[in-house]
């Protein structure tokens, strides 16, 4: 370290944060890359992104093009995982499926997460009325279910994949918020905050640059989980008929579908619906590694 | 302890004044003439008119709060433009069938969250304890509504155990329980592993072992007692999110309860429907959290005085 700060003009103060900051990070890698579950969920997510790339170029057949002919067919060489009732292939609309209802899960959770940390961080950082209030707006929201705000929501709105994002985003803003809220307020109380005003630093500069920065961690692990339960709940939308409509390929909708045929051709129902656990688990899984990874206490 | 009580009767009085506001303002957002609706395709715009006046539908939007909170605090939520019945005589014919299904479930969800929770704590090293914390995880990432699906054609299609829709007997049921119940399993599976191994690591439970007690007896007559505490304080919370959170398990299933209800309510535009079923799910929801809240204060003497 010495020889170091000897050959370099940096102040000492500024190489040895770098340093810090280097090391917690590669800290952090490297406990994402031990972790099973992080590796894991990485890994699950990775596989839907690529098939999302896939499929805009490459899809085993049309997704959309019907062949009532070939209806209702199960698995085979030909149709991996059978055809739905127009005798559409099941594999090829569940990989153009990937894309409504991986961008429908993350756009919403991107409007919540904006509105959520925005709402929390300010309530924490001010506190007194706004962090009242603010409060009180979030626990408003919250004594309405979930999915019976979604609801209310997608009728308002009309039924579609924006309405859809609109509503999962309302529906995710609660989480993030209480989130920042605890972890600015924690972080508020620290030492360098007090310093950066006392060295003149403005509130803004304090709040992005030292407040926001420090909470980040929690909030990260919340946006994975976040994103799973939005898949869920956008594919239990769709399924009700309330969010992607026919003849989109997304999951929840072709579950939805799937009911008329659940007697005779149960196979119509299996892989839509395994595809939406398994985005899931994924999620879940890197939320979990997220949270052993970044959370100290928890190694503590 | 009766200024906790108090305090905390008074805290939610923001709550619920703040949540009927909201969903008085969401239901008027929803596209449509609610008097047009009721009266039929039939009326002619005099009518409507003096059907609006009538239910002050012309009014100033702060005078019909005022009106709407009034007949909500005396029980009329107005009548169903579907059923024509008021819409608390439907809820409350409604409302049994809802709180079988939660019940039902949230017994399904924690017996079965504290055995897999208990597993996953006491075996963490072992192979049998990861499957458990694996399936937990599963059971948190299935839709409740594809297993439904799932559990229908296995057990209603293919062994024809259990009917697949309706409430007709005490196994019509069991459907629904387990696959709304399983889902919500995993977060008291979650909550039994991390209080069984706080607990685990306790010096009373050291003081158990040095007795000589078995794993069995230390587990079952020390470790559990306390443990179990974490998992039943969320009982409460989860029975209030359930009683709205049903909606997709009851139109998988055609169970006769809110959820199936508010749907059909979202179909017709029935907007005194969809206000009665939110405000319900949500008065519930406020009063199982109150009640949690007070539990808690009386037996936590730490939570009475923050």
């Amino acid at each position: 370290m010495i020889a170091r700060i000897a050959v370099s003009d940096q102040p000492r103060g500024k190489i040895e944060e770098a340093d810090k900051s280097r090391s917690n990070r590669s800290v952090m890698y490297g406990r994402l890359r031990r972790s099973p579950s992080a590796v894991a969920g990485t890994a699950i997510i990775a596989g839907f992104l690529l098939i999302a790339i896939i499929a805009v170029f490459y899809t085993p057949f049309d997704p959309n093009k019907q062949d009532l002919r070939a209806g209702l067919q199960g698995p085979s060489l030909t149709h991996l995982f059978g055809t739905d009732e127009y005798g559409r292939d099941i594999l090829s609309r569940i990989m153009m499926g990937t894309i409504p209802t991986f961008s429908i899960a993350i756009f919403g959770v991107a409007i919540g997460f904006v509105i959520g940390v925005a709402l929390g961080a300010l309530s924490g950082y001010m506190g007194g009325i706004m962090d009242g209030l603010a409060m009180r707006l979030v626990d408003i929201q919250l004594a309405i279910p979930g999915i019976i705000l979604a609801i209310v929501i997608v009728t308002i709105l009309g039924v579609g994949i924006t309405p859809l994002i609109l509503a999962v985003g309302v529906f995710s803003i609660p989480g993030f918020a209480r989130i920042a809220r605890a972890g600015v307020l924690v972080t508020n109380a620290a030492d360098y905050v007090e310093a950066a005003h006392s060295i003149g630093a403005s509130n803004t500069r304090v709040l992005l640059r030292h407040v926001l920065p420090n909470t980040f961690a929690p909030i990260v692990v919340q946006t994975s989980l976040r994103i799973a339960t939005a898949i869920l709940v956008a594919s239990s939308l769709s399924f009700l008929g309330l969010g992607a409509q026919p003849p989109s390929p997304e999951w929840g909708s072709m579950l939805s579908t799937s009911r008329d045929y659940l007697q005779s051709n149960p196979h119509v129902a299996v892989f839509p619906g395994i595809a939406v656990a398994t985005a899931v688990l994924g999620f879940n899984l890197l939320g979990d590694g997220l949270r052993d990874a970044l959370d100290t206490r928890l190694k503590m | 302890m009766h200024r906790f009580i108090l305090y905390r009767l008074l805290y939610a009085v923001p709550t619920l004044v703040g949540t009927s506001i909201l969903i008085f303002v969401l239901i008027r957002l929803i596209p449509g003439d609610p008097a047009r609706l009721m009266l039929g395709e039939g009326a002619n715009d005099e009518q409507v008119n003096a059907y609006r006046e009538a239910m002050g539908y012309n009014r100033s939007i702060f005078t019909q709060y005022f009106e709407f909170l009034k007949r909500a605090l005396t029980g009329d939520l107005g009548n169903s433009l579907y059923t024509r019945r008021p819409v608390l005589e439907d809820l409350g014919a409604r409302l049994p069938a809802t709180l079988q299904l939660a019940a039902s479930a949230l017994l399904v969800a924690f017996v079965l969250g504290c055995l897999w929770g208990t597993i996953a704590a006491v075996k963490r090293t072992k192979p049998s304890g990861m499957i458990s914390s694996m399936i937990s995880l599963i059971g948190i990432s299935v839709p409740s509504f594809w297993l439904a699906l799932m559990l229908i054609v296995i057990f209603a299609v293919q062994l024809q155990w259990f009917p697949a829709t309706g409430r007709y007997g005490w196994d019509s049921v069991v459907l629904p329980a387990v696959s709304l119940g399983l889902g919500i399993s995993a977060i008291f599976a979650r909550m039994m592993r991390s209080s069984l191994l706080e607990v685990l690591s306790a010096d009373y439970i050291r003081t158990a072992r040095a007795k000589g007690l078995s794993d069995r007896s230390v587990l079952f007559s020390h470790a559990m007692r306390t443990a179990l505490i974490a998992p039943i304080t969320i009982l409460g919370l989860e029975a209030g999110s359930l009683l709205g959170g049903a909606v997709v398990t009851e139109t998988v299933f055609a169970w006769p309860g809110l959820g199936q209800y508010l749907m059909n309510a979202v179909t017709y535009r029935d907007y005194p429907a969809i206000q009665g079923v939110v405000l319900i799910a949500a008065l519930g929801f406020i009063l199982m959290n109150l009640v949690v809240d007070i539990l808690y204060g009386l037996t936590d003497p730490r939570v009475r005085l923050r």
